[in-house]
């Protein structure tokens, strides 16, 4: 068996597999719940559940295993259709969950293993009335009996021996008195001065056809007796045909054996444990009183270990033929295509996709270093394309759904309204979006600490709602887009909103601002994620581990993301992560702008007009509008977005107008100096050594080394006007 | 030369765990982690011995083990079951389809190593 | 030069900015780049000159000068960019000149005199530092080197309260 060091890390890894596994289970139940009680549904339940019992068993956690099978045979009847799966036996299952996730917890060590006599009284009687119980548990049910013990065939009771010379009977061995080495038992005192009377072992085999026909191959269960000391006394060859009428598949030869008595009959046994049904075996004694005899059609039996030990084994064809049957084709799976898994060092995936990146950049230079004539021959086109099915194919290695990191919300939010005593319904939305991978692992926590937040002091307690017009369960809503570059995670609660003038109390208290000090909503909101703002006033008696909003900050700004805060009093609030995707390639419009070249997002751009002298025109002092096709539309001068103030300022009509969609104001126009061409470009974060910009959505390297900054469409239109560039700065100032 | 097994099991952790007994027993190892994937496996790697697991998504072990026994090269292949289960149906129908013998889980090094030298010549 | 220290040592880059000496630990240092004009960013203090490819990774230019409340630095021919890393972001400081690497022990630092009393200082320590002779003529006086702390100049501290 494998060193403790290398069983450690195997367990290690088993214990991912059944941290994937719960959460398969708790879908897949919550979908139950929800209705959906389809096979492939309750068959990934079911497969999940039982990997987790099979590894228990493997690394020995016995309370594991032994709920988890109790478990796994509910499960299985109800994939088998024995049991319906009515909202009563889910409800049963669904606390069967809970219980072994807590197992699992427990077998790590990281929680006291849970008392789960309640839920495997429950499962039994699930088991017992076929889930037509009566819901009400059955006391004190014994837990399920552990695993079966492994398929050592229970040594048989040895055979009779005749009378003595001395008249004595010996005693008939007990299965427990038999000599740990497999000798057979002494009997009464004077036994063992006589001569031993007991005969050694006689083996007849004669394999079938279909022993050929499973791969097996005879002569090594031969070999296997001769390694127990037997010795061939006959092959009785008389069934062989001439050589041309020879069938390769058929078996003509009978093997005679005889092994020595103190051979344990099982060990016997055990030599045909693969051995085809149809086969001939006898295995006889020759001074058994009773002597057993084999003869065809012998009683059919199936030669298994786990079959009680009778002195005779013979082996024949059951019910079936050999012959297979073809197995109705295999349903469609579409909850495991998720979850099917490659281990690959995240290291190396990165090198790949930092690669990647710079392919894509290569392809870019390449094309512009040729002339246009060239630029039209399909090579290049050819290159680009393979170019894009690899970057695509590498980019979906690590982007992974964010569900992952949504799974443990259920159970934690079913935990807290238990302790709390408030009521919230979790609403999930975009949990398939996806993610970078280190991004899933890194947001469970400040997730977790979101989610307990909107509990604590969120959503008010239910009397308190209705005291307020509300209905008296609150909701949580968890949500997840991608919007270009960035991934936009949301917590939101219809709660009683972020109580500001407590909070800037707080603040001030703690030296955090100066008392004096002028703050917008927004700035105060952000006050909660200050270093040092939580205290155990702040924390209630879940949240546990005393992680406040500005470790939630830190861990996502170490991901190159920000938290945004948005509440109303009376209303709720919303957490926002926003987050970057790691390695993102964009196709994008390469723009110029007062010299500068920015870039703009393909997905975004409808149309570009080169406007007609008075196409443009002022609407008011400060905005323009543009006249297409008898509406007109809000025009933006990049340049004024942006605070390029002193740039010259260009006629309309030598400009470009790019009509884009936004999300926020509706379609605009983008009113830039020139466009210079279309390119794919890979998208580099500015959160890696700066910070989070608003307006834009990273940096690209063009081909000759300069940057050009990616523009976040939504966030430049949707700005209130033009954006300070020049922030006069605090405190440093000599 | 040292025998060549093919193991096939959707659990990393159980791989792992065969690979490392198995490679202390003097054989060479190969995995793959599902059905279709050790199908391809067995093509590539021309195995002794197979050991599979049953209950995988996307194709389990019996249909493995019938698409297996379809190809002509591999009808003398042995094939070992391996799996938690036991019940006297599921060994039948691991019969029909073409395998060789069964382990049940959790498997104890020794016997396993003594079922493969059954099998695998 | 190796980067292993005897304990006490440390190893300082010293450059000029304007008229004062400063200096920074050399593991700290990534490397010293030439000038080049920056792209400009749109929304961020005066200090930040814009953002620079350094070798594939998109790193901010800061004017040292600017950053510490000074007149902006006035580019010239030895101007140049030193890339440091604070905190695991990298970041280019620009300087007018670099100086010299000296190699200084712990005990020689001076703590910094207090300033303002609100702000962290920028300042580490002072050191006399004993300039080399150069072309055979032996220097006149020592120099005081400024250290600075870098983890004071990250730029997300300042900007929290400024988004």
């Amino acid at each position: 068996m494998p060193v403790s060091d290398e069983l450690d890390e195997i367990q290690a890894i088993f214990f991912e597999e059944c941290a994937e596994g719960l959460a398969v289970a708790e879908q897949g139940l919550s979908a139950m719940a929800a209705g959906d009680v389809s096979k492939e549904v309750i068959g990934g339940v079911f497969r999940a559940v039982h990997s987790i019992k099979g590894g228990s068993g493997a690394f020995g956690h016995a309370a594991l295993l032994a709920f988890s099978h109790c478990f796994e045979n509910v499960l299985d009847e109800v994939r088998g259709g024995k049991i319906p799966a009515t909202a009563e036996v889910t409800k049963v299952m669904l606390a069967a969950f809970d219980v072994l996730a807590d197992h699992v917890g427990a077998a790590q060590g990281v929680v006291p293993p849970p008392a789960d006599a309640a839920a495997l009284a429950a499962l039994e009687e699930v088991l017992a009335t076929k889930g037509a119980g009566s819901g009400v548990a059955v006391t004190a049910v014994a837990p399920a009996a552990p695993a079966p013990p492994p398929p050592a065939p229970p040594p048989p009771a040895a055979a009779e021996p005749a009378e003595d010379q001395f008249g004595f009977t010996p005693l008939v061995a007990t299965v427990e008195e038999l000599d740990p080495f497999g000798f057979e038992p002494v009997g009464v005192a004077l036994d063992d001065l006589g001569p031993d009377d007991s005969q050694p072992w006689t083996v007849r085999f004669a394999p079938s056809r279909a022993a050929l026909g499973n791969g097996a191959e005879p002569l090594l269960t031969v070999r296997e007796l001769e390694r127990l000391g037997g010795v061939i006394t006959e092959v009785d060859c008389s069934a062989l045909p001439a050589l041309r009428d020879l069938d390769p598949e058929e078996s003509y030869l009978v093997w005679t054996l005889s092994l020595p008595r103190n051979v344990e009959e099982s060990a016997i046994a055990e030599c045909f444990d693969f051995v085809a049904p149809d086969s001939l075996i006898e295995i006889t004694r020759a001074d058994a009183p009773a002597p057993t005899p084999a003869s065809p059609p012998p009683p059919p039996l199936v030669a298994d270990p786990g079959s009680a030990g009778t002195p005779v084994l013979t082996l024949v064809d059951t019910v079936a033929t050999p012959a297979a049957k073809p197995v109705p084709p295999p349903e469609a799976r579409p909850m495991d295509a998720v979850l099917q898994t490659i281990r690959v060092d995240l290291t190396k995936l990165d090198m790949l996709l930092n690669l990647v990146g710079e392919l894509v950049i290569r392809n870019s230079i390449l094309s512009d270093r040729l002339s246009p004539v060239d630029q039209e021959r399909v090579e290049l086109p050819e290159l680009a394309r393979l170019t894009r099915e690899i970057q695509d194919n590498v980019m979906s290695l690590r982007a992974q759904p964010i569900r992952q990191a949504f799974s443990r919300v259920p159970r934690m939010l079913r935990d807290l309204t238990a302790e709390t005593g408030k009521q919230v319904i979790l609403e999930i939305s975009g949990e398939t979006t996806e993610v970078d991978k280190g991004v899933i692992e890194k947001i469970g926590d400040p997730l977790t600490h979101m989610i307990r937040n909107a509990v604590d002091h969120g959503v008010e307690s239910p009397a308190d709602r209705i005291a307020a017009g509300k209905p008296a369960e609150g909701v949580i809503k968890l949500s997840a887009e991608q919007k270009g570059a960035r991934i936009f995670v949301r917590v939101s609660d219809d709660g009683k909103g972020i109580d500001r003038p407590r909070v800037r109390a707080m603040a001030i208290d703690k030296g955090i601002i100066a008392a004096d000090a002028v703050l917008s909503d927004e700035e105060i909101d952000q006050l909660i994620c200050a270093p040092g703002f939580s205290t155990a006033a702040t924390i209630s008696s879940i949240s546990g581990r005393g992680v406040g909003m500005d470790v939630v900050r830190s861990n996502v700004e170490a991901l190159g993301g920000r938290v945004d805060i948005t509440s109303t009093p009376g209303v709720g609030t919303t957490f926002t992560m926003i987050l970057p995707l790691t390695l993102a390639i964009l196709d994008g419009m390469i723009v110029r702008l007062a010299g500068q070249r920015f870039v703009l997002p393909l997905t975004n751009v409808i149309e570009t007009v080169r406007p007609e002298p008075g196409q443009v025109r002022p609407l008011t002092p400060t905005s323009e509008v543009i006249e297409l096709r008898g509406s007109y539309l809000p025009v933006k001068r990049l340049t004024n977005l942006f605070g390029f103030a002193d740039a010259p300022r260009r006629l309309p009509e030598e400009s470009l107008v790019i009509i884009v969609e936004s999300e926020t104001v509706g379609n605009v126009g983008l009113m830039v100096d020139t466009i210079d061409d279309r390119r794919e470009v890979v998208i580099k974060s500015l959160d890696q050594n700066l910070y989070p910009i608003r307006g834009l959505g990273g940096a690209t390297i063009l081909g000759d080394g300069s940057i050009a900054l990616i523009l976040d469409i939504d966030a430049l239109v949707a700005s209130s006007g033009a954006m300070a560039s020049n922030i006069p700065l605090k405190g440093l100032a000599a | 030369m040292k025998k060549l097994i093919l193991t096939v099991d959707d659990s990393a952790s159980m791989r792992m765990l065969l690979k490392a007994s198995l490679t202390a027993q003097g054989f060479r190892i190969e995995s793959a982690n599902d059905g279709e994937h050790g199908l391809e496996r067995m093509h590539d790697v021309l195995p002794d011995l197979l050991i599979t697991d049953i209950n995988m998504p996307k194709m389990d072990g019996f249909e493995l083990i019938e698409a297996v026994r379809a190809v002509p090269q591999f009808r003398g292949t042995p094939i070992l079951v391996l799996s938690t289960e036991f019940s006297d149906e599921k060994k039948l129908r691991a019969r029909e389809a073409g395998a060789t013998g069964w382990i049940t889980k959790p498997f104890d090094s020794e016997k396993l190593g003594a079922a493969i030298r059954r099998v695998c010549p | 030069m190796s980067t292993l220290n005897t304990p006490g040592e440390r190893k300082i880059v010293t450059f000029s900015l304007g008229k004062q000496v400063f200096g920074i630990d050399m593991n700290a240092l990534i490397e010293i780049r030439e000038w080049q004009d920056p792209t400009p960013l749109p929304s961020v203090p005066a200090y930040i000159k814009g953002v620079t490819n350094l070798r594939g990774t998109v790193v901010p230019v800061i004017g040292l000068a600017e950053r510490l409340g000074w007149t902006p630095s006035v580019l010239h021919a030895r101007s140049c960019i030193l890339v440091v890393t604070i905190a695991g972001k990298q970041a280019g400081f620009l300087v007018d000149e670099v100086a010299d690497i000296i190699v200084i022990n712990e005990d020689q630092i001076q703590p910094a005199p207090e300033v303002e009393v609100n702000e962290q200082s920028v300042i580490a320590g002072l050191v006399q530092v004993a300039p080399r002779a150069q072309d055979g003529v032996p220097a006149d006086s020592s120099t005081m080197v400024l250290l600075l702390d870098l983890q004071s100049l990250g730029l997300t501290r300042v900007l929290e309260l400024a988004a």
